[in-house]
């Protein structure tokens, strides 16, 4: 089921990528002036497929949706959603691995498709090995949430009252493995206190058991909170990143209040089949940035509680591995069996 | 709330414009002919318009959702009473006597009062959610995971309507809904006889379950039929309800209303369970428990406007709290969020066009929805007269379609034939299927919900009874459990003692 890990293909990646870095150069050279015909010859030539693991509607098709509209626009064809839901994406993701490396496949690779399915359940794709990064979308930090009647009004004073009665704190989560369940048990481990996790099927039945104070934390998203926490239900203490976030720049990173190198994101990409052509994924890489760097994409991110990032090809590679090993840890950490 | 009246005023001058009109005509439209087709439901018609809403102003985006969201609710009730087959499992209870309505003739007189039934519940949720959201959003939230335990429990006992002649195999039916609601990761992540197929791993979706149970066996049993030349002759059908039948249905409506609207703002109950709720409750005050099963007007009224009363009472949370009761609700969210519309609390002040608009919209789809459907029943009922030899391929392609287009997954059209012949299977042999459903859809939040309670309580379930909902809920059930029982019990004293004074 899986590739022996020493594929021929993956060893001579770096000569491919030398070729394919000259090979686009070439071309992006060649044809400076116009935006839509700067791409690799026969490239694309046929509308692209953008397989999105989840069902229509949430944030991650928002996101979805969006760069593929402006992907569309950017490289001269349509890119297609096409919603495969399921199994916490492993469905999605095998039809991409199954799909023809020609770059006419794309998949929207997230957090949980590309980190926490593959460390979590038995999957048939290695999340690195079997796709190519295009680039990073865009990520999405969490929010750490008390309700409105906690006596905790800082990162340090839950700690404390966490400390001093052991066993009154539970935490809600959208279920188990989830981003918001294992961002919490690094927190909890990382700061030594003890909280029951209490989980629940997605964030909306948790996020109002917190608002009734049936829990005593979450960690949440930030467009899922803010109305919340300026209608004065509950409480935002920190947020789950090392700096403050543009769209809620009131709130202290919970690294600066006490839980040094705390940080943790959820986030979307752009990954194709392991095998598709240098020169191809780089238009793509090319056309994700343009699309992620619009000014329209922007302000819808921004309602969304999402920060656009549009990172490199090798840059999103690096940090999809940092995610492996940090979540990986946490999952040990936590006693969640894979 | 003297100033609600000048804001709604506004809000109607913004839906009433000619091109948010139209919009909203196009809605419930589009709202109702998603409906009727069986296999695409409310959530799945938001989710394919939605990008197309999204390039339209946020005020008609709005309404255009607004209209098409009460159109589909309505438009599931089309084919229960006609055909049979629900299109979703909301309208899973209006089958039970709407259909029997259809074959004695009166399927005009039920499709008259869904769409009546509908538009008062649909209405008069509207009104509530204006006056009392912001106070009944603040009660939806003391339902904590107990209190949606004990609520199923109470909606489970509603199998004693739903079982006809037999309870044992009403029982036997639901055990085996609850049974295949476990299939697939539980809420604590463990995965349940999933048979390493992946596609198992979300469960099996109540829609091939539906379908199959449902539309599937009608299919095969009219086939059977047809091939043994017993038929059912042509009758001649009435197409429109009298004032009489108006009036007998008002109560259950008016019930039907408040069951759907207060089950509706629970997030996560949904309109399933406040139609299989109210139908139940409908057999337990009716002076005639034994009509229902059998054509009663009641039986369709009820659950038709609870389940649109339950549409509404979903915007409850969704607009104060921003927190979707349902998948469709949900939906709806991301839209208004993508539009830039934080729902919430502050929505009423920050964007009081959209948020009074939306109110509006609601209002006009209803009335757009009666417009419309009200003239169709003629057409729809016209559909009985086609030859079975050529609906019942239809039906079949239609079903088939709308369950592949769910998942497209072949291992969901196998599951769909499977439950097609278990389903023939039941009806031959007088096992009620509704309760099948009942078990599905109860099932799984049930579990999860207890579950989490005993989380929350360390395992120890007597901190539960210290809930009042809890209690009240616990007791509910045992009334609605005994209720029949006892009812039979002192109507049957009552002939003897009768019987001994005159011999």
């Amino acid at each position: 089921m899986f590739r022996p890990l020493h594929h021929p293909a993956h060893a001579r990646r770096p000569a491919l990528a030398a070729q394919g870095t000259i090979a686009a150069l070439a071309i992006l050279f060649a044809v400076p002036s116009a935006p839509a015909a700067a791409q690799s010859p026969g490239f694309p030539e046929r509308p692209l497929r953008m397989i999105v693991p989840f069902a229509p509607g949430g944030v991650a098709d928002i996101v979805a949706r969006i760069v593929a509209q402006k992907m569309g626009e950017n490289m001269g064809q349509t890119v297609v959603v096409d919603n495969r839901a399921g199994a916490g994406g492993s469905i999605a993701a095998e039809l991409t691995t199954a799909a023809r490396p020609d770059g006419h496949t794309i998949l929207l690779c997230t957090s949980s498709v590309a980190v926490f399915n593959p460390l979590l359940s038995k999957v048939k794709y290695d999340p690195i090995r079997d796709f190519a990064p295009l680039s990073m979308v865009s990520s999405a930090p969490f929010v750490l949430l008390v309700p409105a009647n906690s006596p905790a009004g800082s990162v340090q004073e839950l700690i404390a009252l966490a400390r001093a009665k052991p066993g009154s704190i539970s935490f809600g989560s959208a279920g188990i493995g989830s981003a918001s369940h294992l961002i919490t048990e690094i927190f909890v481990s990382m700061t030594g206190i003890k909280a029951t996790h209490v989980p629940y099927k997605g964030t909306a039945p948790a996020t109002n058991d917190l608002l009734a104070g049936n829990l005593q934390m979450m960690f949440d998203s930030i467009s899922a909170s803010v109305q919340h926490i300026k209608s004065g239900r509950v409480r935002a203490l920190g947020i789950s990143k090392r700096t403050r976030s543009p769209l809620m720049p009131s709130l202290v990173p919970i690294a600066d209040s006490g839980v040094p190198g705390f940080e943790g994101v959820s986030w979307q990409g752009m990954c194709a089949p392991a095998a598709v052509p240098r020169p191809i994924a780089q238009v793509l890489t090319a056309a994700v940035v343009r699309a992620v760097k619009a000014p329209e994409t922007a302000e819808t991110f921004a309602g969304l509680g999402i920060e656009g990032v549009g990172s490199s090809a090798e840059e999103f590679r690096a940090f999809h591995k940092a995610e492996i090993a940090k979540w990986g840890k946490a999952i040990r950490d936590a006693g969640i069996r894979p | 709330m003297g100033d609600v009246l000048p804001l709604l005023a506004s809000g109607f001058e913004v839906a009433l414009r000619p091109e948010n009109l139209m919009l909203a005509f196009i809605g419930a439209f589009l709202g109702t002919v998603v409906g009727v087709l069986p296999g695409i439901g409310p959530a799945g018609a938001l989710a394919v318009l939605l990008p197309i809403v999204l390039t339209m102003n946020p005020v008609g985006a709005v309404i255009m959702l607004a209209a098409l969201y009460s159109g589909a609710m309505y438009g599931g009730s089309t084919t229960s009473i006609l055909l049979n087959v629900p299109g979703e499992t909301s309208s899973v209870v209006t089958c039970l006597d709407g259909h029997q309505m259809a074959l004695q003739g009166r399927a005009g007189p039920a499709l008259c009062i869904a769409a009546i039934g509908s538009f008062i519940a649909g209405t008069s949720g509207v009104v509530a959610l204006m006056f009392f959201a912001p106070a009944i959003a603040d009660w939806a939230l003391s339902f904590g995971p107990p209190e949606y335990f004990v609520l199923m429990i109470f909606g489970l006992s509603s199998v004693a309507a739903l079982s006809g002649n037999s309870l044992a195999k009403g029982l036997l039916a639901m055990t085996f809904g609850l049974m295949i609601s476990t299939i697939g990761t539980d809420v604590t992540g463990v995965q349940r006889f999933v048979f390493n197929m992946p596609e198992l791993l979300d469960g099996i979706e109540f829609l091939i379950v539906t379908i199959g149970l449902f539309a599937i066996s009608e299919v095969l049993l009219n086939t059977n039929e047809l091939r043994a030349g017993t038929a059912r002759s042509v009758i001649r059908h009435r197409l429109f309800i009298s004032l009489r039948e108006i009036r007998d249905s008002l109560g259950s409506i008016g019930r039907g209303s408040v069951i759907g609207f207060l089950v509706g703002i629970m997030p996560g109950a949904g309109a399933g369970v406040a139609s299989f709720l109210s139908y139940s409750v409908e057999t337990q005050v009716s002076k005639h428990p034994e009509r229902f099963g059998k054509g009663e007007i009641r039986g369709v009224a009820a659950p038709e406007s609870a389940n649109n009363a339950a549409s509404a009472g979903a915007m409850v949370p969704m607009l104060t709290l921003g927190i979707p009761g349902s998948g469709t609700t949900a939906i709806l969210l991301i839209a208004l969020i993508s539009l830039n519309i934080n729902p919430g609390p502050l929505m009423f002040t920050q964007h009081p066009e959209v948020a009074w608009g939306l109110i509006a919209a609601l209002y006009v789809g209803n009335v757009m929805l009666l417009i419309l459907n009200l003239p169709l029943v003629g057409l729809f009922v016209r559909l009985l007269y086609v030859p079975m030899t050529l609906l019942l391929p239809v039906i079949m392609v239609i079903c088939v379609v709308g369950v592949y287009n769910t998942n497209q997954q072949l291992l969901d059209l196998l599951f769909l034939c499977g439950f097609g012949v278990l389903g023939f299977y039941m009806r031959r042999h007088g096992f009620p299927l509704a309760p099948v459903i009942l078990g599905l859809v109860l099932g799984g939040r049930m579990e999860e919900a207890l579950r989490q309670s005993m989380i929350m309580t360390q395992g120890d379930l007597h901190l539960l009874l210290e809930r009042p909902i809890v209690v009240v809920f616990l007791a509910l059930t045992a009334v609605s459990l005994c209720a029949p029982w006892a009812i039979r019990r002192l109507r049957f004293r009552g002939r003897r003692v009768k019987l001994e004074t005159e011999g």
